[in-house]
Parts: structure tokens; C-alpha cells; sequence
């Protein structure tokens, strides 16, 4: 027999969740492409009209309080990988429409020689239908990402965006704790947030667990929940 | 895989959900076969899924990897802490609002699949999102 929940027993368990829950808004981008900034530009626009940014602070508070204080919901714009149009596109297109970007980061595709990040994306899941970059620089740069986390937020999103449960415990030590080592060195702090692949929620794998609370990581975002699982408050 | 694909296979669920979870499966069968009533003002049974359907169809012409994918994250705060009240006093009518369209999808979606696989859900998700998003906070048109 399967361990696996049947639909009718996860959407049960979702229902659950968004009649219980304080809930927040999010939008997830990829891979933004220069070909699609003016449709970005329309989204984003229009996403402004009716919400109103988040940073990390405003969600420590929200999830503390389940209260929201601006007098628009709040909407987390959330870019994963570290592609670099995240910074060459979507970034000017998040500021200039009032948003914080969440930037998800695959830290070994940033740490891979130019040369070397396709071929790691294609081997990691990281999707690559527009190869926009004649130079083939496609993840973001250390610098890029010290510019972001002036004003937005930077989270973990593992080493090398594999599914951890299925790794043994030294090799999982690297995707959570080694990669906040890495912010850590290239950041000058360590990152709140972590989300790894297939989002995993807190409490769903316990060797995943303790290494995400013994790395420091604030919040759990997963497929369909943020989870506060540190209490230190800045 | 991308986030999309993702979302097709996340974990297993919290123990309370799952007893939760059996609560309310005990109930699908009856509301399966539950004829929807005019007199109540709520949408007929083929009116949501022809909605849904209608939304699915929109959505699947899209790039995934390349498009902002809207989605709704309950919040939950983990932390063992006194020094506040539990965040579910300040539920909200979206709480009311999005779990009961959840509902209403989901059972759709059931008698459209009745074959219905576990990670579906993502996908009845991103449409009350779209429908949502595209509306600006109008979650009593979901």
C-alpha cells in the first residue's frame, strides 16, 4: 500500500490549511526572459494596483500576529534559481512597480564557471528554453546578489537543487548548511529563508528539519506554506 | 523540473491534516452525488466545471518556466512562544471565501477525474490564484 495521500485526502488537507491559516499571496517566477518584459511590465502593474510588498520582517510579524498591517494584502514576488534576467529584467520591473523581490538562489549554479552553467542547468532541473545570452552567463553573479539584498530578499533554494530526501545525511549537510555557509561568506550574513525542491513543508522529513533549524533559517517556504521555525526576531 | 512540475509531487501531509483529511472524506462520497440547488443561489454542479474547465484551458497555453505563476501560502508560525495570541484570531473572510471554492473545485475536479491524482491539487490551486490575481483581491468571485 502507498504511502502516498490520495487526492481527496490532500485537497482535504489543503482546504484545511486556507480555512485555518492566515494566508499570503505569492507569484513565482522562473526564468524571466528580455522577450517577455513588457508583458512582466502589465503583470506587475497590474498586481499593484490591488497588493502591497513583503519583506522578511513583514512576514516574521504577519506570521507571529496573522494580522497585516499595510492597507493593501501583501503579494511576495518570488524569483527562483538565480538566473541572471532576474537581475538584467524582472528586478528593474519589481522596483519600479513598488515590489521586494524574494530571490530564490541555487548557490552551486552561481558558483559554476561561465562555461559550466548550462550544462548545470540542464543536468539540475533549471529550465533553459530562452538562451538570451550570447556570452552564455546565465545565473546571477555574487556581486549581482550583494546589489539585490540591499532592498530585497535573498533565500536559500539548496546547493544543487536536488531532492533531498533522497539524499544521505552528509551530502544533505552541503545543500542546507554548506549553502548558507556560502551566503554567509559572499552576503556577510546568513539568509532567512529556505525552500528546496519539490517544497518539502517543515515537518514532513526530520533529518531535513534539523539540518534547516541547525543552519538558522527563519522560514520554510514550501509548495503551499510559509512556516516560521525560529523565534529570533531582528 | 520546474516549479510547475514540482508542485505535482510535494510531501506527505501533517498528521492532523490527515486526520482532518478523514473527516471530510467520510462526507466527499455523499456530496459527490449531491445534486447542486438553484433555489440556494449557489452555482450548479456543471457551472463550476465548466469554469474550470474553461480556466484550465486559458492557463495550459502558457510557458510555465517562463510565466509568474500566482499561488496562495497559509501561513503557519511553528514556534513555541506564549508571548502572543495564536495568529488564527485574525482569520479572515478569504479563509471563509478560498477554502470554500477550494471545495467546490476540488469535488469538480473529482467527478471530471474520477482518476484524480494526489498532486492535482496544484492545479485547481492556480486557477482560484489566476481567477484571484486577475481580480485584485476579489476572492468572493473565486
Amino acid at each position: 500500500m502507498s504511502d502516498t495521500p490520495t487526492f481527496a485526502e490532500h485537497a482535504a488537507e489543503l482546504e484545511r490549511l486556507y480555512a485555518t491559516r492566515p494566508l499570503i499571496r505569492a507569484v513565482n517566477f522562473h526564468s524571466t526572459s528580455r522577450a517577455k518584459a513588457d508583458q512582466y511590465d502589465r503583470e506587475l502593474a497590474h498586481y499593484s494596483e490591488s497588493f502591497s510588498s513583503v519583506n522578511q520582517d513583514e512576514l516574521d510579524d504577519y506570521l507571529v500576529t496573522g494580522k497585516w498591517h499595510k492597507p493593501k494584502p501583501g503579494l511576495i514576488i518570488s524569483i527562483y534559481e538565480g538566473y541572471r534576467n532576474g537581475y538584467d529584467v524582472l528586478l528593474p520591473l519589481v522596483e519600479k512597480h513598488g515590489f521586494v523581490g524574494w530571490f530564490f538562489v541555487i548557490t552551486g549554479f552561481i558558483n559554476a564557471p561561465v562555461k559550466d552553467q548550462l550544462p548545470f542547468a540542464l543536468s539540475h532541473d533549471i529550465d533553459m528554453l530562452t538562451r538570451e545570452y550570447p556570452d552564455g552567463r546565465y545565473a546571477l553573479t555574487w556581486d549581482e546578489l550583494r546589489i539585490i539584498d540591499r532592498k530585497h530578499v535573498i533565500a536559500c533554494h539548496s546547493r544543487s537543487h536536488t531532492e533531498l530526501a533522497l539524499l544521505p545525511r552528509a551530502e544533505r549537510e552541503e545543500e542546507i548548511i554548506g549553502s548558507q555557509q556560502e551566503f554567509k561568506k559572499h552576503l556577510g550574513h546568513p539568509v532567512r529563508t529556505f525552500v528546496s525542491l519539490l517544497g518539502p513543508a517543515y515537518g514532513q522529513d526530520k533529518l531535513t528539519d534539523e539540518l534547516v533549524a541547525k543552519a538558522g533559517y527563519d522560514f520554510v517556504v514550501s509548495n503551499f506554506r510559509i512556516q516560521r521555525i525560529h523565534a529570533e526576531r531582528t | 523540473m520546474n516549479r510547475r512540475k514540482a508542485l505535482a509531487t510535494i510531501g506527505l501531509t501533517a498528521f492532523s491534516g490527515v486526520a482532518w483529511s478523514l473527516t471530510r472524506l467520510r462526507l466527499l462520497p455523499a456530496k459527490l452525488k449531491q445534486a447542486s440547488s438553484p433555489a440556494t443561489g449557489t452555482p450548479s454542479n456543471q457551472a463550476i466545471e465548466d469554469r474550470l474547465r474553461r480556466d484550465l484551458a486559458s492557463r495550459s497555453q502558457r510557458i510555465n518556466s517562463e510565466e509568474g505563476i500566482a499561488m496562495f501560502l497559509a501561513c503557519e508560525d511553528l514556534v513555541p512562544d506564549t508571548s502572543h495570541e495564536p495568529a488564527k484570531v485574525a482569520l479572515t473572510a478569504m479563509n471563509t471565501s478560498l477554502a470554500s471554492a477550494f471545495e467546490r473545485n476540488a469535488d469538480a475536479w473529482q467527478r471530471m477525474h474520477p482518476d484524480a491524482q494526489y498532486g492535482d491539487v496544484a492545479q485547481i490551486v492556480e486557477v482560484l490564484a489566476y481567477r484571484d490575481f486577475t481580480n485584485g483581491e476579489a476572492a468572493e468571485g473565486l
